[in-house]
């Protein structure tokens, strides 16, 4: 176990691959890490969630967001942009994590206020080092700081 | 006059034949009256000396007698003859022995009568003549006559009427002749007329006037004749160039609409080739990130499962685990070389004028580290100019630049890079003293995945030609390799040359 | 014969400018009846020969013939001037005068000389008619002559149709 201190955060993981899900979860895991990870699997569910609508009415708000673009009835890039578009739900950092490398994602992420863009690696230690790295980054005192731009 | 000049030739020939003849008769005519006129007189003048001889004559005896009677009545006799206006028998001495006078004339004596003279004399209004009377030889006396002109006159007048007469019918009779004979010159000129204006108004080259006769017109004829075989003869070939030049415009219309057919097909297959390209583009993409996914799950479970439950693992099991992660990195490089391959096609920009030396520097750039570690000296001759994809071109520098270097063998490789000038191309070659080929592989590495070595041996997926060749068929070039075991290799490849490079 | 000077415009003959008397009007009568008259060529002997005048017995003429016949020329011939007391055909006269003073001898004469080649001249108005060839007469106060054309045809004389004209008569067989 870790002996840094750390924040236990509680992050919304919007992915439709449950496989990578899991992959997040080992590598935080292999980090010593143990942070509270909900899943939404579509981008509605996330946008749901985020809201707090239907039965997700008591649902915590995360403090990370880590979102896939390509993702069932609602796509990543959108969900970023109704994030963006809220007063409230703009302030959540978010990461977007995707398989693409397209640079027009790429640009359309930063333009929605996306804090940070990174391609899913292929490799696990690269894995392992991305998320490692992230994780310090928002875990280990990082102020939540608010988004540059409106 | 110029009314003459205009008139048909016809009439115009008639009118000076017959004006001919009239000026003709005239001035015969003329020339008879003014004859007449003159030399009547004279005529009558000797016709009076005539009858002036008979009638002194007749007076001699009566001179020789004195006898005044006698003489007056020979005298007397010339009252018959109207035209005598006196006569006067004189005697020896010019005395006069007797005398007749006209009725309302008055008398006059001859002044030859005192010479005896024969004498004549042609006045305005008379005649005068003296004669000497004779007997033998012996001049007894004379005898003078006035006759006044009428005779003349009347002769002359009926001369003129008789000639206005023969004048009158003489043209008319000319203007038939003349009608009827100058048809002789007139009729094959007026047919020659008639042809040319037929001619000219049918524009039928092929009629001919008809010869008639042997003389100027006839060669006129002939002339004509000839002028119009030649005029058919250039009409013909101007006709047929004409035909000709129809058909040919009609072959290049064809041309040109099947070149407007062509070009248009070739826009259309244009458009449809980039509709193509960037479907297969999107494709490539998507199926080569859509492939990939998997394969990045696979690769990635199957470290995390060597990495979690490893020191389980014996190893049989990290070594099929090995294969599997293997399998799967070999997965990637290939959809990674497929997508690059298409690429060639699909991302190939518009050629544009590119100095290949610029394209070379930063090619040898890129592999700046390769180089060194492997202790490469590349040197280069200077490079053309030529419309050529730029990226495309560093590809193709890059990929044989970069095998040159990979295929060497224990000495560090001497890599040059060299072109030449032929006819419509320019000739490249890439020489390196690496490990060579077999020549009878040439042609099989240029294939797409073809390998000659293993995968231990010296790395690479087998795509590096391949691209290579694509990449110089798409600049309209030939690509070869030139080689022998162990003696190096020179890759060969043409481009073609824009004017001016 | 002054009348007869009245009517004579005087031509110029041998006659000096005084008015001709009648023997000198006859005398020309005489030698211009010779330019009328034509004689056989027997009558000449030769071309050269005169034609001769011959006057038988009283010669009323005096000078005159001679002077008027002088240079004259009659038929190409010139002309001579005889006189004789007697008349024989042998004397080859071509013209014969006989004076109104010989007329007891006219019938003898002309009967001597018929048919001769000699032109007989008288005088008066019956001597014509005797058989005379030419007569000369007084008429009107002019002196004319008669022709007697049978006796000259006869005596083969041709009188020009000329001199006949101005005669005053022409006795001829058809005549009267």
């Amino acid at each position: 176990m870790n002996t840094e201190q750390y924040r236990r955060l509680r992050i919304l993981h919007v992915e439709d691959n449950i496989g990578d899900v899991r992959l997040i979860a080992e590598a935080l895991r292999e980090a010593g890490r143990d942070h509270e990870i909900a899943v939404a699997f579509d981008g509605v569910e996330a946008l749901d969630y985020l809201h707090r609508r239907g039965h997700y009415a008591d649902a915590w708000r995360p403090e990370l967001i880590l979102l896939d673009l390509n993702l069932p009835k609602k796509g990543g890039i959108e969900v970023l942009a109704e994030i963006n578009a809220d007063k409230e739900l703009r302030q959540i950092p978010v990461v977007v994590l995707t398989s693409s490398s397209a640079p027009q994602d790429i640009n359309r992420a930063y333009a929605l206020n996306a804090n940070r863009y990174i391609t899913k690696p292929a490799d696990l230690s690269e894995l392992f080092s991305v998320v490692g790295e992230l994780e310090k980054y928002w875990a280990n005192g990082a102020k939540l700081t608010p988004r540059l731009g409106v | 006059m110029f009314w003459l000049r205009d008139i048909s030739i016809t009439r115009k020939l008639t009118t000076i034949v017959v004006a001919t003849s009239a000026a003709a008769l005239l001035m015969a005519g003329a020339a008879t009256i003014i004859y007449e006129r003159v030399t009547f007189p004279r005529n009558l003048a000797q016709h009076l000396a005539s009858l002036a001889d008979v009638v002194g004559n007749n007076s001699a005896a009566a001179i020789l007698f004195n006898d005044e009677t006698a003489a007056a009545e020979s005298l007397q006799a010339l009252k018959a003859t109207p035209n005598i206006m006196m006569a006067q028998v004189y005697r020896k001495d010019g005395g006069v022995l007797a005398s007749y006078v006209r009725v309302g004339e008055p008398m006059a004596t001859l002044s030859a009568a005192k010479t005896g003279i024969s004498q004549e004399t042609i006045a305005a209004e008379y005649v005068d003549i003296f004669r000497p009377i004779f007997v033998g030889a012996e001049r007894v006396g004379g005898i003078g006559l006035r006759s006044d002109l009428t005779e003349v006159k009347v002769r002359l007048g009926a001369y003129a009427q008789t000639w206005l007469a023969v004048l009158f019918v003489s043209l008319l009779g000319a203007l038939g002749v003349a009608a009827v004979l100058q048809r002789v010159v007139s009729l094959p000129i007026l047919n020659l007329a008639g042809i040319a204006r037929r001619i000219s108004n049918e524009h039928d080259y092929s009629q001919r006037a008809v010869k008639e006769t042997g003389d100027e017109i006839g060669a006129l004829v002939d002339g004509f004749n000839e002028m119009l075989s030649q005029i058919e003869a250039r009409d013909g070939a101007l006709t047929q160039a004409q035909g000709e030049l129809e058909k040919r415009i009609r072959d290049l219309q064809q041309e040109v609409a099947e070149r407007q057919r062509a070009e248009k097909g070739l826009a259309e297959k244009a458009v449809e080739l980039e509709r193509s390209n960037a479907e297969l583009q999107q494709f490539a993409y998507v199926a080569s990130h859509d492939l990939q996914e998997p394969l990045r799950m696979v690769s990635i479970y199957t470290q995390l499962l060597a990495k979690r439950y490893g020191p389980k693992l014996d190893g049989a099991a990290l070594e099929f685990i090995g294969y599997a992660v293997d399998g799967v990195k070999r997965m990637r490089l290939l959809i990674r070389d497929l997508l690059e391959y298409s690429r060639v096609g699909t991302r190939g920009q518009f050629l544009a004028m590119t100095d290949c030396n610029a394209v070379l520097a930063l090619t040898l750039n890129n592999l700046e580290a390769v180089i060194e570690e492997s202790r490469a000296r590349i040197t280069r001759g200077p490079l053309p100019v030529i419309m050529a994809d730029d990226v495309q071109l560093g590809q193709l520098f890059q990929n044989l630049i970069s095998n040159a270097i990979k295929y060497r063998d224990s000495k560090p490789p001497e890599i040059h890079v060299g072109c030449k000038q032929e006819e419509s191309h320019w000739l490249f070659w890439v020489r390196d003293n690496g490990i060579g080929i077999d020549p009878q592989y040439a042609e099989r590495i240029f294939i797409i995945f073809q390998r000659l070595h293993g995968k231990g041996e010296y790395p690479g997926s087998g795509i590096g030609l391949a691209i290579c060749k694509k990449i110089v068929e798409r600049h309209g070039g030939k690509i070869w390799v030139e080689s022998e075991l162990g003696k190096g290799s020179t890759f060969y490849f043409t481009l073609p040359a824009t004017a001016g490079s | 014969m002054g009348f007869l000077a009245l009517l004579w415009v005087g031509e110029g003959s041998s006659l000096n400018g005084a008015a001709p008397t009648e023997y000198q009007l006859k005398a020309v009568f005489l030698m211009n009846f010779a330019k009328f008259v034509e004689w056989p060529t027997t009558a000449f002997r030769s071309a050269q020969n005169a034609l001769t005048i011959c006057v038988l017995g009283e010669n009323p003429f005096g000078h005159d013939l001679d002077d008027v016949v002088r240079g004259q020329v009659a038929a190409d011939r010139a002309l001579a001037v005889k006189r004789l007391a007697q008349v024989q055909r042998e004397d080859n006269c071509h013209v014969l005068f006989v004076s109104a003073a010989e007329k007891a001898r006219t019938e003898r004469v002309l009967g001597v000389l018929r048919n001769a080649p000699t032109l007989t001249v008288g005088e008066g108005d019956d001597f014509a008619a005797a058989g005379g060839m030419i007569g000369l007469l007084i008429d009107d106060n002019k002196i004319r002559f008669e022709v007697n054309l049978d006796a000259a045809g006869n005596a083969g004389l041709k009188i020009s149709s000329k001199l006949l004209k101005l005669a005053k008569n022409v006795r001829e067989k058809r005549n009267p």
